[in-house]
């Protein structure tokens, strides 16, 4: 195994990993941001990921930073730099470390033997010597190690560092600096490509793409880990005219977008699994009275309060099933960091359109970590009116609920009443016990998805066509599925890769698409195989099922599945 | 024609419900209000049928989530009347949370709670208003929880406009109906009401014999101590307090936060773009760009 990874990083000009072992108070994350910010400056492309406890203090953690001159959007099959802190953060590296690696530790700190380079440095005593802290030591001597550049790393401090640190934090970088020249260990001298780059985090790209899509209206209660979409979302609102509220609880946030939209605002809020899970009748209600609503779900590790910051998966049987009764609904779940902005304000669209809950099913691992980014497109919109039509003139209530052929309703006019209700209804909004209405509106709200049944948002057909096995995968699986089917193919065996995007309704072309195929692989991250359950019954029934999965609170590396697809899929 | 009238209320006979349709109708007309400015935000519950008699635009939402969606709404919309109708478990059972924090919120929303001590709707359990000891269909031997204290919650959470009506009297409960809708903030009227059907212990006679109208002790009161100590010396003395208890101005959420439709309705990409590049240095472009 280590000897076809190695095959594969001799293709790629430059792929360095670092890792920032310690425990959580250290300024790991702190340390992460500058090196991120060096690396950006530079041009160059990063991925991180960051393992870290619930407890503020004391809790172990690291981070992995991966660089490269080329867009990566995967964890790194390998360290090449393990910086230890605290020797609680060392784990789960043995597969990781390669012979060359070099392990980067306090004088102080012992950690079992690994078989490779261990330097061990005064990190603590140089930093008390220059009134500075470790992780910034480290920060210096790392990004000596990587060739960063003393400049580069300033420019970053100067710009993120609180005002009375900043003195500190270069002299604790120029102390590391020294360290790393002094240890006589060579530069991985990463290249400066032409145009700097911007950091991004997944929350920044569903903000903006609410910015975008003319929402105007937020309400969330705050949860690990959705709550940076909302603290951006209030940062960023008062600027375009949006009003965010943090509220009492997520009944209370679902009802108030639901008030909201009714009133004529596009609205959204943001959660995690328990949140989503307390959201659930409002869902039902939003589909019932065919208000447009957008429900972010940043999915962590459950059931219950499970892992609150791990990674998982483990959402897509609520998502897709949100609420009692036959529920109109509409479940996207974005694959690249830049569809995070895309989809989002696609949400609106397709909430406004098709009048029901969109539910944006999101992982951890994009919407809290650091990525590089060159520019992001938007697409126009056509935005709401942002006062509602309620309060017009005429007394009628207006027919909202009649709908078009198609089940597909009616914006409200100017100059009626409007009624919108939980109960069933006909089709001007008032309350029915009439069975055959019932039969009729059911079967209006259901039809409508109809249309997005048939042409799907956000469909791709990635590989080979013509192949006979495929590829199923969920949000940012995309990026370590496409690494390790770039490895497969080396060795001619083809394979098509469907990153599925729009949860409900289901494609139809799934089943179109791969009906000569005769193995398809479904790749996600949880423990039963939501994804599998979901999309099996529109799978051909000739095609033989694996499912490859983890859910170990961390992402998918491409080795493993490379591994899975070599060795046949595991459960 | 009837401009509030959309349909003929159908209550059981004797219901309080009746009293608060009138009473809320006609407050509406003397006010000079129009059905299109008005939103009607309802529960679950019989009192909240409401919303199909009335002729307004409507919300009829979830159990217990009245004042979040009635918020939203003013929020969204804040030229627009916002009247939220819950019973006692609406208001003071599965949705207590949102009521004090409304409170604390200071959103301009009426808040209309018709009060009768039962779950007349799922045909006669208990509520958060029934008494102790009260012999209910799901407590045969006596209910052995204490009530609830609407007026005293409402005043300890900072509601700034609190009053308690009573459905034997329609012209009064009328005009604190209209004080309520007039009031700058959240304003709750508990009601004190009757279920004829399913709560035999509480007759309208009954509460006639026991009420205590507080404007002839000085009310409405603008000192939150006095208004408990009001209610309280009412209540000890086994009676009720009705009228308007409490009033007073502070900020409103939407004076405190600005509204939303003084603002530019239309996208500004310029401007959103502008914060992308000023706070992450990333840059926007629209994909259909002239």
């Amino acid at each position: 195994m280590r000897e076809c990874l190695r095959s594969v990083y001799e293709v790629v000009l430059k792929d360095v990993s670092v890792r920032i072992a310690g425990l959580t108070g250290q300024g790991i994350e702190f340390a992460t941001e500058v090196i991120v910010g060096a690396c950006a400056l530079k041009g160059l492309n990063v991925y991180t990921f960051r393992w870290f406890p619930t407890i503020v203090r004391g809790g172990s953690t690291y981070s992995e930073i991966r660089i490269s001159d080329v867009e990566i959007s995967a964890p790194p099959d390998k360290i090449d730099v393990l910086a230890v802190l605290d020797e609680s953060g060392v784990k789960d590296v043995d597969n990781l470390l390669l012979r060359d690696s070099i392990i980067l530790i306090d004088e102080s700190l012992s950690i079992p033997q690994y078989n490779c380079r261990v330097f061990r440095q005064p990190l603590k005593k140089t930093s008390s010597e220059a009134k500075s802290r470790p992780n910034i030591v480290v920060v210096g001597f790392i990004s000596g190690l990587l060739g960063l550049g003393y400049n580069s790393v300033s420019i970053v401090l100067e710009k993120i560092s609180k005002k009375d640190l900043l003195e500190s934090n270069l002299r604790g970088v120029e102390a590391g600096y020294k360290l790393f020249i002094e240890s006589g260990l060579e530069s991985f001298d990463l290249p400066s490509l032409s145009a700097s780059k911007s950091i991004v985090q997944g929350s920044d790209m569903v903000a903006l793409g609410a910015l975008s899509a003319g929402c105007k209206f937020f309400a969330g209660y705050p949860i690990t880990p959705s709550t940076s979409i909302m603290e951006k979302i209030m940062k960023w609102f008062p600027e375009v005219g949006g009003l965010a509220v943090q509220v009492e609880d997520e009944l209370s946030a679902i009802s108030m977008i639901i008030g909201a939209s009714y009133a004529g605002a596009r609205s959204m809020t943001a959660t995690s699994g328990p949140g989503l899970s307390l959201m659930v009748e409002g869902i039902g209600f939003a589909a019932m009275a065919e208000i447009p609503i957008v429900v972010v779900d940043v999915q962590r590790v459950g059931p219950s309060t499970g892992m609150p910051t791990a990674y998982e998966q483990g959402d897509i049987d609520l998502a897709t099933h949100p609420s009692h009764g036959d529920v109109p609904r509409i479940v996207l779940a974005p694959s690249t960091i830049e569809e995070y902005y895309s989809m989002t304000m696609l949400a609106f669209e397709l909430a406004d359109r098709y009048r029901c809950p969109v539910i944006l099913l999101l992982d951890q691992v994009y919407v809290m970590n650091y990525f590089t980014l060159d520019k992001l497109e938007a697409s126009r919109t056509s935005g709401r009116k942002n006062v509602s039509s309620v309060g017009g003139g005429l007394l009628q209530v207006f027919p909202s609920y009649s709908g078009s052929a198609d089940g597909i309703p009616s914006p409200p006019l100017d100059g009626f009443l409007v009624v919108a209700s939980s109960v069933e209804h006909d089709v001007k909004g008032l309350g029915t016990q009439d069975g055959k209405i019932h039969v009729d509106m059911s079967t209006k709200r259901l039809r409508k998805l109809g249309e997005l049944e048939e042409s799907p948002v956000g469909w791709e057909v990635l590989g080979d066509a013509e192949a006979c096995e495929a590829v199923v995968s969920i949000g940012s699986c995309r990026g370590a599925v496409e690494e390790a089917l770039e490895k497969i193919r080396k060795s001619s065996r083809m394979m098509l890769h469907i990153p599925l995007k729009q949860l409900w309704p289901l494609p139809r072309m799934l089943e179109e698409t791969l009906k000569n195929v005769e193995k398809i692989y479904v790749i996600e991250q949880n423990a039963s195989g939501q994804l599998l359950n979901l999309v099996s019954s529109k799978l051909p029934k000739t095609a033989e099922l694996r499912s490859i999965r983890k859910f170990d609170g961390c992402p998918f590396r491409p080795v493993e599945i490379y591994r899975g697809l070599v060795y046949d899929g595991g459960g | 024609m009837d401009v509030f009238e959309r349909a003929k209320p159908r209550w059981c006979p004797g219901c309080g419900d009746f009293s608060i349709y009138e009473a809320l109708k006609n407050a509406f007309y003397e006010l000079n209000l129009k059905p299109e400015e008005i939103v009607i935000v309802c529960g679950i519950g019989c009192a909240t049928f409401i919303w199909s008699y009335i002729n307004t635009n409507a919300v009829k939402g979830i159990h217990g989530r009245v004042l979040p969606t009635a918020t939203g709404v003013k929020l969204a919309n804040p030229r627009l009347k916002v009247i939220g109708v819950s019973g006692d478990g609406d208001a003071y059972s599965i949705g207590c949370n949102h009521l004090v924090h409304t409170a604390r919120r200071n959103v301009e929303i009426t808040y209309i709670v018709v009060d009768n001590g039962v779950f007349g709707n799922t045909r006669g359990q208990s509520s958060p208003t029934t008494p102790i000891y009260s012999v209910m269909k799901n407590y045969p031997s006596g209910w052995p929880e204490k009530p609830i204290n609407p007026l005293l919650l409402a005043l300890v959470s900072g509601v700034t406009f609190v009053a308690q009506g009573f459905i034997g009297d329609v012209k009064r409960l009328k005009e604190y109906f209209k004080e309520a809708i007039n009031h700058r903030g959240f304003s709750l009227i508990n009601i004190l009401s009757v279920c004829p059907t399913f709560n035999l212990m509480r007759t309208v006679r009954e509460l006639r014999e026991k009420i205590v109208y507080v404007e002839e002790e000085g009310a409405p009161l603008e000192d939150v101590r006095d208004a408990v100590n009001l209610v309280l010396s009412i209540q000890r003395e086994g009676k009720h307090p009705v009228g308007v208890i409490y009033k007073k101005l502070e900020p409103t959420y939407n004076e405190l936060v600005g509204a939303m439709d003084k603002l530019d309705p239309a996208i500004n990409y310029k401007r959103i773009s502008g914060i992308s590049e000023r706070d992450l240095g990333l840059k926007i472009f629209l994909k259909d760009q002239e």
